[in-house]
């Protein structure tokens, strides 16, 4: 008999972040308390999990964790309603329900060998962190080419991971560009909207592929980007979220067209998302 | 196996034997008067001369609620699947027809979905060819038919005096073998007669067809037929409660202490927090877009990803619904 796809596994709650300055986006370490869980669990950047705490539901979110950072994963959690609120109240030490890994990754495949250009904006960075952590591990480093990422929030005080930011921005074998809508005293770095910046970058696309993830309006002014600097349909990337509840293609809600973003996706490609109608 | 035959004075015994080894759920009338499908608690109860049940017999398999998993404190753990065999006796080939179309979703979709896949384990499914199709009926326009066996594991035909019972699947066959003592082979005269019934029965039923219903619909997304469907509609979700198709759920924690539920619930695509995202944004704000999808999902992603429509033509969607919105014309105006 098959097993129950609605159970989670339980998680114990290791280590809390706050992001932010806004304090709305703590990233939240979870440790499998069974060792087979931790194996099950086998998942690659771009696909997400549905968290849970009993009494609070449950809901999805990207992880931010990359597989080669053994012993536990990640969750960037936004504080918006009944479930993240209670997250986010939570400590050390409780346990949270992990169901996944669900949907799709990013192309691992196809994106072998390829230069690959990352591009994110504000809180969907999550998904794109682990795959940045993925292909800069030492194992992973070699199948790709030239590693750039454009990255941007609304202020200095908005960016995430900024010990990674940090550590990734002493490499010599990733261009990082971070920036801001608006800066402050401290800033030294990029001021402008993420379109902009990655204009101003124009990495090569001709052996390339990019990932795009971010809020709706910087989606709309980063596309025609993309497309000046060469991208394809095929070789442009993106990761769409919908209101979810089963996380397995059956409870009807995330569809778009005919296609589950829960299990034909999050992620598609320009090429894939252009088959289906407008509405997410 | 051959077909059987059982007079209609020797029903009850049918039943009585059935019992014995299942529960049996059928048509019976309830205390209001409807037809509904319900344990049938007493041979006498079930009610074979009826057109089909005021609800599909969708949640003997996908109950309207049911607990997924349970709480227990901080933790989420596991439940019993359900147990006991069960006889589905006396739906109609149109229902037969939504058990595949469901069949689709929880069985044939990895991952299968555990709970749909034990009950429909435990349930044999005897359905009764419709001999009195009703002026919505339209299971002809949809893979359907009044004489179609779909997955029912017996079909029963009706002919004078008697009742003709034909297995379709090995459960059939053994259904049948248990009250084999009750039958007899039933007579060329009276399958023939039968069947007349049944081709009449077809000929009644509104003939109309969907033949590239889904690649007009695929022409039609911005369709002012929306618009003015969705300014009909009040949104009260009749349609989906009533479908025999209709499979989407919620998933909810129902907590008392620290004991609960995680429960699932039939849920309904047009209500507007079913795909209200947690940002405010909405991809199906208004009742366009909804009842846009309920079209979409039922004559073209059905399609698309299941070879088949989501809609098995019962016509209980367009009896109920409370502002006469006929899901037959929307279709026929889309494909003209």
């Amino acid at each position: 008999m098959t097993a129950n796809p609605y159970l989670p596994f339980p998680c114990r709650l290791d280590g809390i972040e706050v992001e932010n300055e806004e304090r709305d986006i703590k990233t939240f370490k979870l440790a499998f308390l069974e060792a087979e869980h931790a194996k099950a669990f086998a998942y690659m950047p771009g696909q997400f999990a549905e968290l849970s705490l009993p009494g609070f539901g449950e809901a999805p979110f990207g992880i931010a964790s990359s597989p080669t950072e053994a012993g536990f994963v990640l969750f960037s959690v936004k504080r918006v309603g009944v479930f993240t609120s209670e997250l986010h109240a939570s400590e050390c030490g409780r346990l949270v329900g992990v169901r996944g890994p669900l949907g799709k990754a990013f192309p691992w495949e196809a994106m072998q060998g390829k230069d690959l250009v990352v591009v994110g904006g504000g809180f969907a960075f999550t998904t794109l962190r682990s795959a940045i952590v993925y292909a800069l591990d030492e194992k992973n480093r070699k199948d790709f080419g030239t590693i750039t990422v454009i990255y941007g929030a609304r202020t200095p005080g908005e960016l995430l991971y900024r010990s990674d930011l940090d550590a990734w921005s002493a490499r010599k074998d990733i261009e990082l560009h971070v920036t801001v809508d608006r800066g402050d005293e401290a800033w030294k770095g990029h001021v402008g909207v993420v379109p902009k910046i990655l204009e101003q970058t124009a990495p090569k696309a001709d052996r390339a592929m990019a990932i795009v993830c971010g809020p709706p309006i910087m989606i709309k002014y980063t596309l025609p980007v993309i497309d000046k600097l060469g991208f394809s349909p095929k070789t442009t990337v993106l990761s769409l979220e919908n209101r979810m509840k089963c996380g397995i293609g059956k409870c009807g809600r995330c569809n778009i067209g005919p296609r589950f973003v829960c299990v034909d996706g999050p992620v598609f490609t320009r090429e894939e998302l252009s088959a289906l109608p407008q509405e997410y | 196996m051959r077909t059987k035959s059982i007079p209609d004075k020797r029903i009850a015994d049918m039943v009585e034997a059935l019992q014995a080894r299942a529960s049996v759920i059928g048509p019976k009338r309830s205390a209001d008067g409807t037809l509904r499908l319900g344990k049938i608690e007493s041979a006498d109860e079930l009610e074979i001369d009826y057109r089909n049940s005021i609800l599909s017999p969708k949640s003997v398999f996908f109950p309207q609620r049911e607990t997924i998993c349970a709480l227990e404190g901080e933790r989420v753990v596991d439940v019993p699947l359900p147990d006991g065999p069960i006889v589905l006796l006396g739906i109609r080939p149109c229902d037969s027809s939504a058990i595949q179309a469901l069949d689709k979703v929880f069985l044939e979709s990895s991952p299968q979905d555990p709970f749909y896949a034990r009950r429909r384990e435990l349930c044999t499914v005897v359905s009764f060819a419709c001999t009195r199709p009703e002026s919505t009926c339209f299971c002809t326009a949809v893979q359907g038919g009044p004489g179609h066996v779909h997955a029912s594991d017996v079909l029963v035909l009706e002919s004078d005096g008697e009742l003709l019972l034909r297995p379709h699947s090995e459960k059939g066959e053994q259904l049948l073998e248990s009250i084999d003592g009750l039958l007899g082979d039933a007579s060329q005269k009276a399958i023939e007669k039968a069947e007349t019934a049944i081709e009449q029965a077809a000929e009644r039923i509104d003939s109309f067809t969907l033949d590239g219903v889904a690649e007009s619909l695929q022409g039609a997304w911005e369709s002012d037929i929306w618009t003015r469907i969705g300014q009909q509609c009040i949104g009260c979700g009749v349609c989906s409660y009533l479908c025999p198709t209709c499979h989407c759920f919620d998933i909810s924690d129902e907590v008392q202490k620290d004991e609960g539920s995680r429960v699932r619930a039939w849920d309904c695509c047009a209500y507007p927090l079913f795909t209200l995202h947690a940002s405010g944004h909405n991809p199906r704000a208004s009742r366009r877009e909804r009842w846009r999808q309920r079209a979409m999902h039922k004559f073209h992603y059905g399609l698309t990803n299941y070879d088949r429509f989501l809609c098995v033509g019962c016509g209980r969607c367009i009896r109920n619904c409370p502002v006469n919105v006929d899901l037959r014309s929307v279709l026929q105006e889309v494909r003209s």
